[in-house]
């Protein structure tokens, strides 16, 4: 029986994944639930019901309590908790359509989630299964703790990145329906939110820094071409070629990339190599990531005028995906801070990559990203020509210098000003989050 | 069941057939009241028949009251819904604003009758008389309360009789300067416009009276309002589908006549970027609709619009959209105004390409890093999985046609000829891709990316069978087939045109054989002309000469003795060829024209060749025909005549 317990977990993790990553109806959904309703249906055949219970992060039925699962079993894990739900109830006589209309339940996307969940399960009819929601709703447990719960988000799914990443550095098999499952997870948790990401999560581990930055551009990947209104499967497909795109360099030593003193040839040479080296590793995982990661990692330094490395016979106008990855990659290595370098400021940001507009940049894409993200992206704080500070909190997409903020200080003057239709007031710069905005963080 | 009550306890059938007879009364009198004046006996006796019934209701209800949805009635504590009448009276007086009727003891027939014949006004007279409660008071209903439904909700509602009402508003609003109900007209524009049948905005000058009087006010509360609606004005107007061209637009003219150009080419410039059913023909009825001599201000801001910073204007689609006004069926009713602005826009305006994600670049891009890894490839092993990679891609690989990819491959796998001819996958590559290439050939394909392996193939891989039975079993011809039989199969001539004999009577296969040759310029396309020449009859026969003038080669033996032909279509065409030559010219036309012709016994023949000439304008001929003209002896008269003639004839033209 336990076996069959520990089976039923996984088709439980792949029809929640299924659920998410597939429209209804799709033959993947429809084969993961018929699996993980044949063997709810055996299990519940000798017992009442089936509890499933999270304890401390760990899935656990009955006393048992399976560690072991854990790694295999994150992606459920994570997604239950992010869910609050702590408990999940099959009973005898569950049918079908219940199970399915519970997993629809759990996997609807937050934007539709209008009706509460005991509305949900009453239209449904959803009479024997059970899901258990043992923490209120962060949302009315106040900013501060929605603060928390966003870094541990994620970090959690960097967590799951360095995963990733580290499995097909590793030679191991990559689960690509877990692997897509985590990428839309931090697409539906984060999109949107790169410079409130800087603001919140400043990690000082350094092994983590990569797998961040890699993060970021997945993120910033997918919130551009979803602007650009690409498929949702095409989206998807980005955020999983941003996280492999600079594979290569992470599988050369650290000691090179991080070194001041001027780099030997050979070193040179790999470091230039690694795109090269990316897509060599990537092949191997041809089957199951397909085709795109291994262009964007050989193509992500390709510039736009055809110049850049690797040095290759018949160079080819990039993918749009790799101007993509490449311009989010540019964007977010300079936002970030680093041993050798500033974080720089999101105007200057704006001007540097302007400069290499037609020449690094496709000048088209580049005027796209900046219109959707604007000069001053959303969760900048900002000092304002009144001197008070103020946080963007909408892009303008017609006016990319001129987005609407919410003045945070002095507290008499909080107010939400169009900068576009507000002649009076300019930005003048914006404040570092790790100095000069540290204090104003919580006020946002 | 049509009722459906509230109360748990069993309703009694006598009191709902009482209740259910006075709703058949009352809508009896409303009936005879619209039908009859109010002497008339059918309507006096309905309207006593009310009364009876609100007497025997008034046992057991006190004061009547009845409220009103859409679609049903309440009264006594249950919904009267789902049947036909229930849904007439509801919805009648649901239009009417009126969401409760009471009506209370002691009321007379006469007040029934005053009720009835003024509530069955039609809606806008209704409306007109000032609604429920203002006809209560001026008629006098001392016995009839009514409970006036909020305008908001009234007109969330659907059907015909909204837009009476949003008419009502707006009149309503603009006689009594009451600011709530316009700007609640205003706030509802866009829906309100929707409403309304925009042909009667055409017809209806009371219609017209009322929105000039709106758009008047709006223009004095606030620019950015009366933008808003004069827009949404315009865009019913300009798609509505059942209006033409031809319509009579003086009224409507007038009631836009308030409007600024700049609001006007907004209009317009918000159409063409973001409706997409805006087309040729709403362009053509702006153009109708707005007064000739403002079109070129218009289409100046217009314009001025499209040249904004606004990234909208520099979308693919708004492209595709102004192409599309352009070429448009009714395109030839806008405006040339207009139809300059669009052009110069296309001009002027550097698009957006489309940033869409293309799955056929991205196979592209993926092939093209194989072969640049395989290029840069150090190790044997390494080389080898990428040419497994590109043949595990052949199929969709082939099927793109990309030849210049190809080309590449071939370049990469002849680079690597040294190193890897004796891997298997290698050989394996190299034949698909000759297989592949020379197929398409075979298949008279002639797209330019072949020339390169037309030029660089060393050999077929293919026997010269395999060719031959394409070309003349298949009927496969076309300029690259034959090149590269002639390339790979030089030794094979002979086979070649002892097959092209069989086919003899075959003119159209000969033509095509001939169409093909004069585009190959080889020392062999001579040869096979020359082959196909003795087969064919006279026009195919011209048809070969001619194609000869395309070569650089030329049979001189061959083309003298076509000169010695009586033929005189087959002499022209041989001495166009001759006489390209200098060494060939004198001795051909010496030949023609300077025929031994004592006393002029063979000068018919002699002015037969100067006719080729002329027809032919082989002007290299003129020092002979010069030499004619001078020609003594008065046999030789005719022959002087025509030179001169030709010459002079040359020399005009």
């Amino acid at each position: 029986m336990l076996d069959k317990i520990k089976t039923s977990l996984f088709y439980f993790m792949n029809a929640v994944q299924a659920g998410k990553l597939y429209e209804e109806g799709h033959p993947k959904s429809v084969e993961f639930l018929k699996r993980l309703y044949d063997i709810l249906t055996e299990i519940l055949s000798t017992r009442k019901e089936f509890i499933i219970g999270i304890v401390d992060s760990e899935l656990a039925w009955g006393d048992e309590i399976f560690f072991e699962l854990s790694t295999k079993l994150r992606g459920l894990i994570t997604f239950l908790e992010e869910s609050n739900i702590q408990r999940v109830v099959f009973q005898q006589g569950m049918s079908e359509s219940e199970l399915s209309s519970f997993i629809h339940f759990l996997t609807r996307t937050k934007r539709q989630s209008q009706i509460d969940d005991e509305e949900y399960f009453t239209l449904h009819g959803i009479q024997n299964i059970r899901a258990g929601r043992l923490k209120a709703l962060v949302k009315v447990e106040g900013k501060q703790l929605e603060v928390e719960e966003t870094r541990r988000q994620y970090t959690s799914s960097v967590e799951a990145i360095s995963s990733s990443l580290n499995t097909v550095l590793n030679e191991e098999e990559v689960d690509y329906m877990d692997l897509r499952f985590n990428v839309l997870s931090i697409m539906e948790n984060f999109m949107g939110r790169h410079q409130e990401l800087l603001n919140l999560v400043s990690v000082k581990k350094r092994d983590l820094i990569t797998y961040i930055h890699l993060m970021n551009v997945s993120l910033l990947s997918m919130f551009i071409s979803s602007k650009l209104g690409f498929a949702k499967d095409e989206v998807l497909d980005i955020g999983v070629a941003a996280l492999y795109h600079d594979i290569g360099k992470l599988s050369i030593s650290l000691k090179i990339l991080q070194k001041k003193e001027k780099l030997e040839n050979d070193e040179f040479t790999q470091i230039q190599n690694h795109p090269l080296l990316g897509s060599k590793i990537l092949y191997k995982y041809k089957e199951s990531l397909g085709t795109l990661p291994i262009v964007v990692a050989f193509e992500h330094h390709l510039r736009y005028d055809l110049n850049g490395y690797p040095k290759v016979a018949y160079p080819q106008k990039p993918h749009i995906a790799s101007f993509i990855v490449s311009m989010c990659d540019v964007y977010d290595a300079l936002a970030q801070k680093r041993s050798y370098k500033r974080d720089y400021p999101p105007d200057q940001i704006f001007k540097i990559m302007m400069l290499e507009r037609g020449k690094l940049f496709d000048p088209q894409l580049l005027d796209r990203f900046f219109q959707y993200i604007g000069v001053w992206p959303i969760g900048t704080i900002v000092k304002l020509n009144d001197k008070s500070v103020a946080v963007v909190r909408e892009v303008n997409e017609n006016d990319i210098f001129n987005p609407k903020v919410e003045v945070i200080s002095p507290k008499k003057k909080r107010a939400h000003i169009n900068l576009h239709n507000n002649e009076k007031f300019k930005i003048t710069k914006a404040l570092n989050p790790y100095t000069t905005a540290k204090k104003y963080l919580d006020l946002i | 069941m049509a009722a459906e009550t509230n109360s748990d306890t069993q309703r009694d059938p006598i009191r709902d057939k009482t209740l259910q007879d006075f709703f058949r009364t009352l809508k009896v009198s409303f009936k005879n009241a619209t039908i009859y004046n109010t002497e008339h006996p059918a309507f006096v006796s309905s309207v006593a028949d009310l009364k009876e019934n609100i007497e025997t209701i008034f046992n057991f209800l006190n004061p009547i009251s009845i409220s009103f949805t859409p679609r049903s009635l309440y009264m006594d504590d249950q919904f009267w819904e789902g049947e036909k009448i229930y849904i007439e009276l509801g919805r009648f007086f649901h239009f009417r604003k009126i969401k409760t009727l009471e009506i209370r003891p002691g009321i007379s027939e006469a007040e029934l009758m005053r009720f009835s014949s003024k509530i069955t006004l039609s809606l806008k007279d209704f409306l007109k008389e000032g609604g429920p409660q203002a006809v209560i008071k001026r008629e006098n209903l001392r016995h009839i309360n009514v409970e006036e439904l909020d305008y908001t909700q009234l007109l969330k509602g659907e059907g015909g009789e909204i837009s009476d009402i949003w008419t009502y508003l707006m009149e309503e609003g603009l006689e009594e300067h009451d600011l709530q109900k316009l700007d609640q007209v205003t706030e509802n524009f866009e829906h309100v416009i929707g409403k309304f049948n925009t042909e009667e905005l055409i017809v209806n000058e009371e219609l017209q009276r009322t929105f000039s009087g709106y758009f008047r006010h709006l223009k004095s509360t606030g620019d950015e309002q009366y933008r808003k609606c004069a827009q949404n004005l315009v865009k019913a107007v300009v798609t509505n589908r059942k209006i033409t061209t031809e319509s009579k637009f003086e009224n409507l003219k007038l009631l836009i006549s308030d409007l600024r150009e700049e609001d006007l080419a907004h209009s317009v410039w918000e159409e063409i970027i973001v409706d997409d059913k805006f087309d040729s023909i709403s362009f053509s009825i702006f153009s109708k609709l707005i007064e000739k001599e403002r079109h070129m201000k218009i289409s100046t801001s217009l314009r001025d619009l499209f040249q904004s910073d606004d990234p909208a204007n520099r979308k693919p689609d708004v492209e595709e959209k102004i192409r599309a006004l352009l070429a448009g069926t009714s395109s030839i009713f806008i405006s040339e105004v207009y139809r300059q602005t669009l052009e110069k826009l296309l001009q002027e305006i550097d698009f957006d390409q489309k940033l869409t994600f293309e799955h056929t670049h991205l196979s592209r891009n993926y092939w093209y890093v194989l072969l640049n890894m395989l290029e840069r490839g150090k190790t044997q092993e390494q080389m080898l999985i990428n040419i497994k990679e590109i043949l595990a891609d052949w199929k969709e690989i082939t099927s793109s046609q990309d030849f210049t990819f190809m080309q590449n491959l071939w370049e990469v796998l002849k680079q690597k000829e040294k190193v890897l001819s004796a891997e298997e996958e290698y050989e394996k590559l190299s034949r698909n891709l000759s297989e592949f290439i020379e197929k398409t050939i075979l298949n008279e394909n002639t797209d330019p990316g072949l020339e390169f392996f037309l030029e660089n193939f060393p050999e077929s891989i293919y026997d010269t069978n395999y060719y031959l039975d394409h070309i003349f079993t298949e009927e496969k011809i076309s300029p690259f087939i034959l090149r590269a039989f002639f390339k790979f199969f030089a030794n094979y001539l002979f086979y070649f045109n002892l097959n092209l004999e069989q086919k003899a009577s075959k003119p159209v296969f000969l033509i095509k054989m001939i169409k093909a040759l004069e585009s190959i310029d080889t020392p062999m396309s001579l040869v096979t002309l020359k082959a196909i020449y003795p087969l064919g009859d006279r026009s195919l026969k011209i048809r070969a000469l001619q194609a000869m003038q395309h070569l650089n080669n030329r049979d001189e033996k061959f083309l003298f003795q076509v000169l010695r032909s009586k033929e005189l279509d087959l002499k022209g065409e041989a001495l166009a060829l001759l006489i390209q030559n200098p060494k060939t010219k004198k001795q051909a036309l010496d030949r023609l024209l300077y025929i031994q012709s004592p006393y002029g016994i063979k000068n018919k023949l002699v002015i037969r060749h100067i006719g080729i000439i002329k027809e032919k304008k082989l002007l290299q001929a003129k020092e002979h025909l010069i030499e004619l003209r001078k020609r003594g002896g008065f046999w030789n008269r005719k022959i002087r005549i025509e030179a001169k003639r030709v010459l002079e004839s040359w020399d005009a033209g």
